[in-house]
């Protein structure tokens, strides 16, 4: 700041045009104004600050326990686990969830259950395929309810022993794996875990929508080898 | 102060005061000036409702204390907290309470906006009753400013109406049995109750789902546009009534005095 | 306008030093009779009005903010039109008028009373004619304002915090039937 003459109010007015008041507030100097304007900047950015972050956080969609968010769901001995040919829907190994709009699968393995692949080569295809393993060596896994061919809701059909979308045929395994159909890869699938109380929880806001159409060396299960009527 | 001694921030500012784009929006220089404090009153639409000059005394805090103002600021946070809340309620008889406890615990900061458009409602009827108290005091109602009065009159029935209509809302006990009591009042209109009540309740008996429906469009559109339209034309008629009307001028027995003191005649003498 | 018309000699100078003349606009007398009127003492409005009216709308900002983080908007059950709470109270600044129901017939205090101070609000520069605006001549308008805004604000007091259960006389320490 350069040095400063003080100025007569009459000065201050020709030079500023601001009057008796801003020209005394001149001549008194400058670090009581500063603080004043200091303080009062504060308060405008704080209320200016009140009003952006409020509005915004607002605005922005809160899905806590809404379909978007992490789902509770019921414990983890209401979905009996069954072998592969033994799947009946909400009875055994698969267990439609509305909420979380979502099919819970939970496969024991051995038996009918065949799993083509075997040691890490199982392992890497799981997490690919967002199974989860059991402490109890059952296998689990959250298939979203949408075909991802054009978005039906694909129903589970005992007598197909898979799931089949009659909006157009897409058919999928018992694990979501693409059997036949337009759709252009396998069922989409949530992330899901255990909570500390042992209830399933499946996180809705997070989807894995990168299972591609499975061949021979990728497929996890044995292919029903049922025939599958159109209805 | 040389002028290449200016510092990164100065030049910053000074290159955006002076590019075209600043310039579009503002015509003028920083308002320092007479000219520019002239411009800048007549230029800017928000602005333009007060005059470029104003009477020191009217101006006073002392006199005015800023109720109308702070009355009209009120209304602003109560449009604009209030378009907040709308995002979430729905004035449906068996939603509306959820929708409230919902905005009052599940949404981010929904708690603090709903307490403010109620705090802000309560107060605005201070500052507006204040106001119109303020302005009788000063007799500010008289000629030329009669007919102002009788807007802010209007202003003010608006004003008690949507504070009484955001009441029902919350479809809790407090508002749902306020206008129960309340729409049961019109209803002993002479002639016309039983048409009255209807009217504002929307079913022959008790209040519903329809009287939910009505109080809400009222609320928020029908009855801030009528107040935006009258606050249009009262702030409107205060410049075209010659301004505020500053402190009471003096009364007539001091005027008398002072007349009489000019011409040297003892006051005693007057009476 | 005709063309044979003869051209005003005006229109003969070169068009550089012509003058032309306009109406813009029209002086009345009243008008020409108030310029005529003192200045005021007069001040910008920028920056003199506007720093005040800025600082109310931040310090009416503060306190609301502060208000609403300190005290929570109150919310009571969800509306059970089978039971009424006792007692049912209006809004506050209706509370005036429901402590006069209890004097007055509901055609009177509910319809009549509010209906007639809201005209008499509304004719009240037509009625009172007289021109000065000093507090020492408004003697009688001031006394009738004053005495109706305190039978207002008694009233409002009153049935705020003076009544209970049964709108029946009760003192605040007895207990506080009141919501904003």
């Amino acid at each position: 700041m350069s040095i400063q003459t003080p100025r007569t109010p009459q000065e201050y007015e020709v030079l500023s045009g601001g009057g008796a008041e801003n020209a005394q507030l001149s001549r008194k100097g400058l670090s009581r104004r500063q603080v004043l304007r200091r303080a009062v900047g504060i308060t405008v950015g704080l209320v200016a600050l009140e009003g952006v972050v409020e509005g915004l956080a607002m605005l922005y969609p809160n899905l806590a326990g809404q379909f978007g968010s992490v789902i509770v769901l019921k414990a983890k001995s209401t979905y009996v686990a069954a072998e592969q040919k033994a799947f009946a829907i909400d009875q055994a190994g698969m267990f439609y969830e509305a909420a979380a709009k979502s099919y819970i699968m939970h496969l024991k393995p051995g038996g009918s259950t065949t799993l083509l692949m075997s040691g890490t080569q199982l392992d890497d295809a799981m997490s690919a395929e967002s199974w989860t393993k059991d402490s109890d060596g059952t296998y689990w896994a959250a298939l979203y309810q949408v075909c991802v061919h054009l978005g039906c809701k694909v129903p589970f059909r005992n007598d197909c022993n898979s799931f089949k979308c009659p909006c157009h045929g897409s058919h999928y395994n018992i694990d979501g794996e693409y059997l036949d159909g337009p759709a252009p890869r396998s069922l989409d699938r949530f992330s899901m875990s255990f909570d500390s109380n042992g209830n399933v929880a499946v996180d809705t806001g997070k989807l894995n929508q990168r299972v591609e159409r499975p061949d021979v060396g990728t497929r996890i299960l044995q292919v029903p080898g049922v025939q599958c009527s159109a209805q | 102060m040389s002028k290449t001694n200016k510092g990164l921030l100065d030049q910053a500012w000074s290159m955006t005061t002076e590019s075209q784009l600043w310039r579009s929006i503002f015509r003028h220089g920083y308002p320092d000036t007479p000219l520019n404090q002239s411009l800048v009153m007549m230029g800017n639409v928000f602005l333009h409702l007060h005059p470029v000059k104003v009477s020191r005394k009217a101006m006073k805090i002392t006199y005015t204390w800023c109720l109308g103002g702070l009355s009209f600021f009120l209304f602003l946070v109560l449009t604009i907290t209030g378009v907040f809340l709308m995002f979430y309620f729905v004035p449906e008889q068996t939603v509306a309470y959820a929708n409230i406890q919902q905005i009052t615990s599940a949404v981010a900061f929904g708690n603090i906006v709903r307490n403010m458009h109620r705090w802000a409602a309560h107060l605005m009827v201070v500052t507006v009753t204040l106001h119109m108290i303020r302005v009788f005091y000063h007799g500010a109602y008289k000629p030329p400013r009669e007919f102002n009065w009788v807007v802010g009159v209007i202003l003010f029935l608006v004003t008690l109406l949507l504070s009484f209509t955001g009441y029902l809302l919350p479809w809790d006990q407090i508002g749902y049995w306020a206008i129960t009591v309340g729409s049961n009042m019109a209803s002993y209109a002479p002639i016309f109750g039983a048409q009255v009540h209807n009217f504002l309740t929307g079913q022959p008996v008790g209040v519903g789902q329809p009287t939910l429906v009505r109080f809400y469009t009222l609320h928020v559109i029908g009855l801030p546009l009528v107040g935006a339209i009258m606050m249009a034309v009262h702030f409107w008629r205060i410049r075209k009534d010659g301004g505020e009307a500053g402190p009471p001028p003096p009364s007539r027995r001091e005027l008398e005095a002072a007349r009489a003191e000019s011409q040297n005649v003892p006051v005693s003498a007057l009476n | 306008m005709t063309t044979t018309e003869p051209r005003p000699a005006t229109e003969a100078r070169p068009a550089a030093t012509q003058k032309r003349y306009r109406t813009l606009a029209v002086v009345k007398q009243e008008a020409v009779t108030r310029i005529e009127k003192q200045l005021e003492d007069s001040v910008f409005v920028w920056p003199h009005l506007l720093v005040r009216e800025f600082f109310a709308a931040l310090m009416m900002s503060v306190v609301l903010t502060v208000l609403s983080i300190v005290i929570n908007a109150p919310l009571l059950d969800h509306a059970n039109p089978n039971l009424t709470p006792n007692p049912a109270k209006a809004p506050w600044y209706f509370l005036g008028l429901q402590e006069q129901l209890h004097y007055f017939p509901p055609t009177v205090a509910g319809v009549l009373l509010p209906g007639f101070v809201l005209v008499a609000l509304a004719m009240l520069p037509y009625v009172d004619r007289n021109p000065s605006r000093s507090f020492e001549d408004r003697k009688l308008s001031i006394t009738v304002f004053t005495a109706c805004a305190l039978f207002f604000a008694v009233t409002i007091l009153m049935g705020s915090f003076f009544r209970g259960s049964g709108w029946q006389w009760i003192w605040p320490w007895q207990g506080l039937f009141f919501n904003l």
